[in-house]
């Protein structure tokens, strides 16, 4: 699979119609929310959530960071994901779900950068504490597979600057990894 | 050698056969034996009643496994007694308690009550505890004999059923539910679902008013899930109660929460689309949380038998008279006098061709003789012919005219048209338009609920018809409805008119005169009165019956005039009918409508006639207002009737006794409404005595019928329907059902007081034999008396001499008491006078059912009961009799001088006389 930038931008594009489409985007209510432990590790993130059905809801995270703590890297992507809630309403106590992660990186690994983009699905579980009428506090993991491709190449070298005119990743791959851990506060908006 | 070994394996087979069966036959053939238990039910105290055993049942089981199959399958006894093949496994205890089943031993039996959805433990049949298994429920204990297994019976949910009352179209129903703690969760809500269902059909009506209570948790999550705007958004918002009334001013809230018992009582309302039937309530309770029903269940909320406290009220609501004044008055047109009249003629389908038969040809006939009796005086004949909007308007157009045409030759051919104008015939095809007027105006009109509601269901299908451009389909629509059919056929008869000159115009004299003695003038009579004639007779005739025979003449005459609405005078005699129909028991209500109009507030309102035709017409007179609304009062509607007396003026005497009857109604429906407010309950029990005090009939018959509303004694009651004469059926009926409750208890007795004598069966003729003495005293005394209680005696003696001829006992005898219930007896008496008070008595709120169930009224039984009234009034006139004897005795004793006690000197009189005595 090549991955380059247009791709990249066509697959979080088509991940992102194909969730919204997929799930009836009635009136319903409607939650932003931020990932405290991706808050605290420097790649703010920022989502909303909509409730789909009484027992559903949708949810799209993206986030971002750059040279966090001073470590020369970024990273950028997002995560939608589809929620099943056991307690039979929406944003109220545990819930499973499937999601979806779309995200560019680039950190140094030892000498090495990795460079590249990944894509993956996997499944989500959680539980939902009220706080209030309006904040939820969601203690959330997934996992699930990543398939990855990227550039990986040694500090110093001059990787990016093409003999013949092409850029080209010289890695890829797939590994099953726990794709999220947080700690979510939302607050309802309507 | 192998041989030993062949004859081991063989041997150790044959054991091992043998064995099974032994073991295996003394499983298999597991011992029968006939249990015999006994269901006792005592509460704290240690009092015992059998009867509550009644409540439960006992279900049965081979094996242990499918007992605690259905236990753990239902925990509701409604819905375990419909699972399949289970309720075929029961057994009902007798009236003791007892039950006697054949079970194998190993079988298993769960007890279930039948009001409080839970079963109790499974008690496994031993050999031991067959014979004897005593099941004794102590409020939350449940104890086996000879066991030393000591259960406790899980709390259940109980539900306890009001009161069903009725009044006219409403009925109100009252059930209160109390869920123990453990069934109440914070995150569940309990949604009660009635439904009213038809006592006879049981055919479910209606749904009604859900009642919803959520648990804290649940409302808060609701609340969010509805957008914060729960009240707005969430379709059971309206039927959300989040608190409970304690005092006007105080309210606590009325939520679940965990660990904590919930009581709710639900009042539920009905209107009756039809206000005879009777209904009952069911309906279902659901305990759930988001996903999981934790609680389900369906039961009677209601009963058929309903407290109807107004059935034989004397509503003391005169009706408003109008004053014949000038402004009713019509003086007829100078000279000139229009006569309208329908000609049915039936003709051949399709043609202008009557159909000839002697009923057309008299008719015709019929009309001409009329209009010979006028003589020279006929000025003009015209005759319309009409037809109905069904097929081609321009075929309907000619052949309309067509059959005029031919209906004008008809009379033509009769009488000599020479000196009359007679104009051409005209035609009138009605539009599908007219079609839905005339069905509005007979949806108006029609007093039955369901009737009035196809009416209008046919009047807006034929309109939505008409307006999407769908005519032609209106006629294939309906065709088969005889309604339809009729209003089609109504349309196709002709009008004629005629107008004739006025040999001159009758004077209030001349009217009186014509009226008695001129048969012209009597109805269907050659000659008809003018509405001024009218009313000089009733300004003229005082007698009340030729009153009334005047003011229907009046208004059939009038009321087939084109827009008699707005004449004056056809209120008045609207007026006069509506109370003359507010005499009889089910009078028509609908009589006043043309001239009331909802939509305009207030009374004595001018009006124009229409957009075209700007003339006044006063509409919504306040004597028609106020008439209308006691009609609908009396017949039931209450809300109705609200409706119309809110019209009216405070000032308005009426206003205020409509009032009085209306609050007292609307507070006593309302009774275990626990949100009617304190206030409205004290101005109800206000109105309740107020009217009380106006009539001692009234009296009577709400201190029986609300006794126990209004915390009233037996003893109170009694001498308020003992009151009433004799001859009222209602005295009897209230009799019974004060006495009903003692039915089958040692206060049901009477015994004839020992100074009584010995009771004379005077057949139920209230015949008092008397010596020749005692009757020439009587007649001294009062010849009216004396009168009366000779007719008495004639009926006896005629009923002695049938039952002689039929070869009954016809010698008087001592009346005993044959031990039937009072009530039944005062109810058969009720009924003996007025046969129509069955149909209250079959569904009598104010009885128990176990009442009914004990003491069914059986009608073959009614000569016992006739007698048991018999000796009843017996007893009665013997403690009567007895107490004045006693009073006499009294007053004698207090009036006697009394003798000295001691033997000494005699009082001054006494020494006086002895002095006179000593000097003689």
């Amino acid at each position: 699979m090549i991955l380059n930038i247009k791709n990249m931008k066509k697959y979080i594009l088509s991940l992102i119609i194909a969730f919204t489409t997929s799930v009836g985007m009635r009136a319903q209510m409607c939650a932003i929310n931020t990932d405290l432990v991706w808050d605290a590790a420097c790649i703010p993130s920022l989502g909303f959530e909509v409730g789909t059905g009484n027992a559903t809801s949708f949810v799209f995270n993206a986030f971002g960071g750059y040279k966090p703590y001073g470590l020369d890297g970024k990273c950028a992507g997002v995560q939608p994901e589809f929620r099943y809630w056991l307690s039979g309403r929406a944003m109220h106590q545990q819930f499973i779900g499937i999601g979806a992660l779309a995200t560019s990186y680039k950190y140094p690994s030892g000498d090495k950068i990795n460079d590249g983009y990944a894509l993956g699905a996997g499944v989500t579980f959680g539980y939902a504490f009220k706080l209030s009428q309006r904040f939820v506090l969601n203690l959330h993991a997934s996992c699930g597979v990543l398939f990855y491709e990227q550039k990986e190449y040694f500090k110093g070298d001059d990787y990016d600057n093409p003999t013949f005119g092409v850029i080209k990743t010289n890695a890829s791959g797939y590994n099953m990894l726990p794709t999220n851990l947080g700690v979510t506060i939302s607050y309802i908006i309507h | 050698m192998a041989l030993y070994k062949n004859c081991s394996k063989f041997a150790s087979i044959i054991i091992a056969v043998l064995a099974f069966f032994c073991l295996g036959m003394n499983e298999v053939q597991a011992q029968n034996v006939v249990v015999k238990g006994k269901i006792i039910v005592s509460n704290s105290s240690g009092e015992v009643s059998t009867l509550e055993a009644e409540g439960y049942k006992v279900w049965y089981f081979w094996t242990k496994d499918a007992a605690n199959d259905l236990v753990k399958k239902y925990h509701d006894y409604q819905a375990a007694r419909k699972a399949e093949g289970v309720s075929s496994f029961t057994t009902e205890p007798g009236s003791k308690g007892e039950f006697q089943i054949p079970l194998p031993v190993g079988a298993c039996l769960v007890v279930y009550n039948t009001d409080s959805y839970a079963p109790l433990p499974i008690i496994q049949i031993s050999e031991k505890n067959a014979s004897n298994i005593v099941i004794k429920i102590l409020n939350d204990n449940i104890m086996l004999q000879e066991t030393v297994v000591e259960a406790r019976q899980k709390e259940s949910v109980k539900i306890n059923k009001g009161k069903t009352r009725g009044y006219g179209n409403k009925l109100t129903f009252s059930v209160a539910f109390d869920f123990p703690s453990e069934f109440c969760k914070s995150e569940s809500r309990l949604f009660v679902s009635p439904a009213a269902i038809d006592c006879m059909t049981e055919d479910t009506v209606a749904f009604l008013k859900p009642f919803v209570v959520d648990g804290e948790e649940y409302h808060k999550i609701q609340n969010r899930r509805m957008l914060f705007d729960f009240k707005n958004v969430d379709p059971v918002a309206p039927h959300y109660k989040d608190s409970v009334k304690v005092t006007d001013d105080f309210k606590v809230p009325l939520t679940i929460r965990d660990g904590e018992p919930l009581s709710v009582k639900v009042p539920i309302e009905f209107t009756k689309p039809d206000p005879k039937k009777n209904y009952s309530c069911q309906g279902s309770a659901i305990l759930e949380d988001y996903t999981h029903t934790l609680l389900t269940m369906s039961d009677e909320f209601g009963s058929c038998n309903t407290s109807n406290p107004f059935k034989f009220l004397d509503f003391n609501l005169p009706g408003t008279e109008i004053e014949l004044t000038r402004e009713f008055y019509e003086p007829p047109t100078a000279g000139m006098h229009d006569v309208p009249r329908d000609l049915p003629v039936r003709f051949v389908t399709g043609k202008a061709e009557m159909v000839q038969d002697e009923e057309n040809i008299a008719l015709f006939d019929k009309l001409a003789k009329e209009l010979k009796s006028y003589g020279d005086k006929i000025i003009r004949i015209s005759i319309m012919g009409t037809s109905s909007p069904e097929g081609s308007a321009d075929k309907n157009q000619r052949l309309a005219r067509e059959r005029a045409e031919f209906a004008m030759a008809q009379v033509r051919s009769r009488i000599n048209t020479r000196k009359i104008q007679v104009p051409p015939a005209t035609a009138m095809v009605y539009t599908w338009k007219d079609v839905v007027t005339e069905l509005n105006n007979r949806a108006k009109q029609e007093n039955d609920t369901i009737q009035r509601q196809l009416i209008e269901y046919m009047s807006n299908k034929v309109n939505g018809l008409i307006e999407s451009g769908k005519e032609n389909s209106i006629y294939g629509e309906f065709r088969n409805d005889s309604l339809f059919n009729a209003v089609l056929a109504s349309m196709r008869v002709m009008k004629c008119s005629y107008t004739y000159q006025e040999e001159k115009i009758l004077s209030a004299e001349d009217a009186v005169e014509a009226y008695y003695h001129d048969e012209r003038y009597a109805p269907g009579g050659e000659r008809s009165f003018a509405n001024g004639d009218y009313y000089n007779l009733l300004n003229s005739i005082e007698d009340p019956k030729d009153q009334r025979d005047i003011v229907f003449r009046a208004w059939d005459f009038i009321s087939m005039q084109p827009g008699f609405r707005f004449k004056p005078f056809a209120a008045y005699l609207a007026n006069r009918i509506a109370m003359y129909n507010m005499e009889v028991e089910n009078g028509d209500t609908t009589v006043l409508y043309p001239f009331l109009r909802e939509d305009i507030n207030g009374v004595d309102r001018k009006t124009t006639i229409s957009f075209n035709d700007p003339t006044l017409w006063t509409v919504n007179r306040k004597e028609l207002v106020a008439n209308q609304a006691i009609m609908l009062l009396k017949k039931g509607y209450i809300d109705h009737a609200t409706f119309w007396m809110d019209k009216l003026p405070e000032n308005m005497e009426i206003k205020k006794s409509l009032k009085l009857y209306r609050d007292m109604i609307d507070v006593v429906l309302r009774w275990d409404d626990p949100e009617l407010s304190d206030a409205a309950k004290e101005h109800g029990k206000k109105s309740i005595e107020h009217i009380m005090s106006l009539n001692p009939v009234n009296k009577a018959i709400l201190m029986t019928e609300l006794k126990a509303e209004l915390d009233y004694k037996d003893e109170e009651v009694l001498p308020a329907i003992e009151a009433l004469p004799d001859d009222d059926a209602r005295k009897w009926y209230l009799m019974g059902e004060l006495v009903a409750a003692a039915a089958g208890t040692q206060a049901d007795k009477e015994t004839m007081p020992s100074s009584g004598g010995a009771a004379f069966d005077d057949f139920g003729t209230g015949y008092v034999p008397m010596t020749e003495d005692e009757e020439d005293a009587l007649m001294a005394r009062s010849q009216n008396e004396w009168k009366e209680w000779n007719i008495k005696r004639e009926a006896y003696e005629k009923i002695k001499a049938e039952k002689a001829a039929s070869g009954q006992e016809t010698e008087s005898k001592t009346l005993a008491d044959n031990g039937v219930a009072r009530f039944l007896a005062y109810f058969q008496a009720s009924f003996d006078i007025k046969p129509a008070y069955k149909r209250f008595f079959a569904f009598e709120g104010n009885i128990e059912t176990k009442t009914f169930k004990n003491f069914p009224y059986v009608p073959k039984d009614a000569p016992k009961y006739r007698d048991k009234f018999r000796y009843l009034l017996a007893v009665r006139d013997a403690k009567k009799a007895a107490k004045a004897e006693e009073e006499k005795k009294k007053a004698e004793e207090a009036a006697a001088p009394a003798a000295p006690a001691d033997g000494g000197e005699a009082p001054a009189e006494q020494n006086a006389t002895s002095e006179e005595n000593k000097t003689e």
